[in-house]
């Protein structure tokens, strides 16, 4: 007889998903290396790392599809995503960039197909929808065939569909990608308010660095491991007075061709018609000197991008001595 | 090096591109920017010849024929590199030895000589594109035109691939880049923004931020929520928009220390004083802005 596993420890007040050594491996290969981290309830979690990051498998076994092959995953006040995977699942939403409408049915037709399958009444569905589209504000659309709207409508009604059933924990799979900034606006909006009024926790997972900076907090998976994890503005704080600019009149490349090898930096690129540098730690003034042959440097605002890129080629440079 | 003229393509009722005049010189590096459904694609293929104008003219002065690199790179998954190059070489009557001598140099310059014998479809969304990009470049173009090339390429790619791009720049190949992302748009010598069909912004970075006439202010907070409904009821703020925990916070058009400090005043107690600053704004500011005035 299979025995029950002990229920897990409660997690502290405002945490409302603990992931707990989480770990995945196919046959050899780790897809996913312990990872841990904690999601506060109320708060927009973004789960960065490029494709075949690990990323996906992570997220399979955060929305109960993939069983860990060790660790494990606690949340919605006591459930344990091994123990109780069925529960789990029936308590979120999921929403793709890539939605999964049925462009031939109407708006409505598509609420209450995904409705349905959450196993809503017919008269809990109907105050949902009515809720929803009201609150998103497509009530107009309701008997509008989903192919005739806008992708920035879409994702609204793909929004709606995913939040029907009260999800407390909300997955969002690059929402925005290719939205409009007005669209992007709205969207974040919305979710900013859910978050706030109802608790609902929402964890996002992109490549995007501009939809990173959405997110309360963030965690960077790379080859399976977490390599950093913090604010948006945290996560910047080992870059922050390290990053100058400077203008450039002239020929953008001969000025990156002639800083790229300095050793006083770790990174050059062009941004535009401006020159950006990355001073190694302790060595900015050499090069402000440096990049003053080109006009006056001034400190840049680090992106997360710039992050990412500092943090994968430090994780790259480990991984090779450790290696050796 | 491209003139498009009142330039209208529509596709059944549904007008992709709604009157586009635009000229870019040979030796650019322009990024055209825009959601998706903007009509960048459309453009990119009324200027390939691909399909014609509803209206309106664009004209191409290349001598030589141009390199295209689209959104989904036609490759063969079960021919190597080498192979895949050659193929393409060959339908382009490029000579076999010349081919081999051009595709070893560009694979060397992308980073892939390693990767010769490697079939296509093992190779990384960031080496596709990069194989993409020799492809397109192997008939020696002076145009080289690329539709959304790094969408789904991890950042790290993305900066080396953006390296080879402004190198190739340099050595005077004419670049135009489409893409949804605002912060790949900043890597380009000129920018234009596409939406709906028409285009609502051109310039450099700094022309089209100095159009922006508002003073912005930046509010670092957890507090999101709290932050921005005392500022809604300020009557010198026009705009707040949430990025995570930052705000921008935009005025009417005002001097912006007096945004400033009538923000410091409403958030005292709430929020330092020095997560409270006078910030430039970014292209998202600029073109959510811009939007504003253009019919829904």
């Amino acid at each position: 007889m299979k025995r029950p596993s002990p229920a897990p420890a409660p997690l502290p007040e405002g945490i409302f998903l603990r992931a707990d050594r989480l770990t995945r491996r196919f046959g050899d290969f780790v897809a996913v290396n312990r990872i841990s981290f904690d999601i506060p309830r109320g708060k927009v979690f973004g789960f960065l790392g490029p494709n075949g990051s690990g990323k996906s498998t992570a997220i399979r076994m955060l929305t109960g599809l993939l069983l860990p092959s060790e660790g494990t995953a606690t949340a919605f006040g006591g459930l344990d995503v091994r123990r109780d995977a069925e529960a789990w699942k029936s308590r979120l939403g999921y929403m793709s960039q890539k939605f999964s409408l049925y462009l031939d049915l109407t708006v409505e037709e598509n609420l209450r197909f995904f409705g349905t399958v959450y196993g809503l009444s017919e008269a809990k569905l109907s105050d949902r929808i009515a809720a929803l589209s009201g609150r998103l504000r497509f009530l107009g659309l309701l008997g509008t065939l989903t192919e005739s709207l806008s992708t920035g409508w879409r994702q609204r009604v793909a929004l709606a569909a995913a939040l029907l059933h009260q999800p407390e924990l909300l997955f969002l799979d690059e929402p925005t990608g290719g939205v409009d900034p007005r669209g992007r606006r709205l969207f974040w909006d919305l979710i900013y308010e859910l978050a706030a009024d109802s608790g609902m926790t929402v964890l996002v997972t992109t490549h995007y660095m501009d939809e990173a900076e959405q997110c309360d907090t963030l965690a960077f998976i790379l080859n399976g491991d977490l390599i950093a994890q913090g604010t948006p503005h945290g996560v910047k704080d080992g870059l922050r007075g390290r990053l100058l600019e400077v203008p450039l009149s002239s020929d953008p490349f001969t000025a990156l061709a002639a800083v790229r090898n300095a050793p006083d930096l770790e990174d050059s690129y062009l941004f535009g018609l401006r020159l950006r540098a990355l001073a190694h730690v302790g060595r900015t003034s050499e090069a402000g000197v440096l990049l003053s042959k080109f006009g006056t440097p001034v400190q840049a605002e680090p992106t997360l991008e710039d992050v990412f890129v500092d943090l994968a080629r430090d994780y790259a440079a480990k991984k090779v001595t450790v290696a050796a | 090096m491209i003139i498009a003229r009142s330039l209208v393509k529509s596709f059944g009722s549904h007008p992709a591109l709604r009157g586009i005049d635009l000229t870019i010189d040979r030796g650019e590096l322009f990024a055209l920017i825009g959601p998706d459904g903007a009509g960048k694609t459309t453009f990119f293929r009324l200027v390939a010849g691909l399909i014609r104008p509803t209206s309106g003219t664009v004209e191409r002065t290349t001598a030589l024929p141009f390199g295209f690199v689209p959104q989904l790179f036609a490759l063969y998954e079960d021919l190597t590199v080498d192979e895949n190059l050659w193929l393409r070489a060959r339908l382009y009557s490029v000579p076999d030895a010349e081919a081999k001598k051009r595709a070893a140099d560009l694979l060397e310059r992308v980073g892939l000589s390693r990767f010769g014998d490697r079939l296509g479809g093992d190779l990384s969304g960031g080496m596709k594109q990069k194989l993409a990009l020799v492809a397109a470049l192997l008939t020696r173009p002076d145009l080289l035109l690329l539709d959304e090339p790094t969408t789904g390429v991890d950042p790290v790619s993305r900066r080396e691939f953006w390296l080879v791009l402004n190198e190739l720049h340099h050595q005077g190949l004419t670049i135009v880049v489409s893409t949804p992302y605002m912060d790949e748009a900043e890597y380009a010598t000129r920018i234009g923004f596409l939406d709906g069909g028409r285009l609502l912004t051109v310039g450099t970075r700094d022309e089209i931020v100095a159009g922006f006439d508002r003073p912005l202010i930046e509010v670092q907070t957890p507090d999101r929520a709290a932050v921005r409904a005392k500022l809604t009821t300020l009557g010198t703020v026009d705009d707040i928009s949430l990025f995570g925990t930052r705000l921008h916070v935009r005025g009417v058009p005002a001097e912006s220390d007096v945004l400033l400090s009538e923000v410091r005043t409403a958030l005292s107690g709430l929020v330092p004083e020095t997560s409270i600053r006078p910030i430039s704004p970014s292209l998202e500011d600029v073109f959510v802005l811009a939007g504003e005035a253009e019919p829904a």
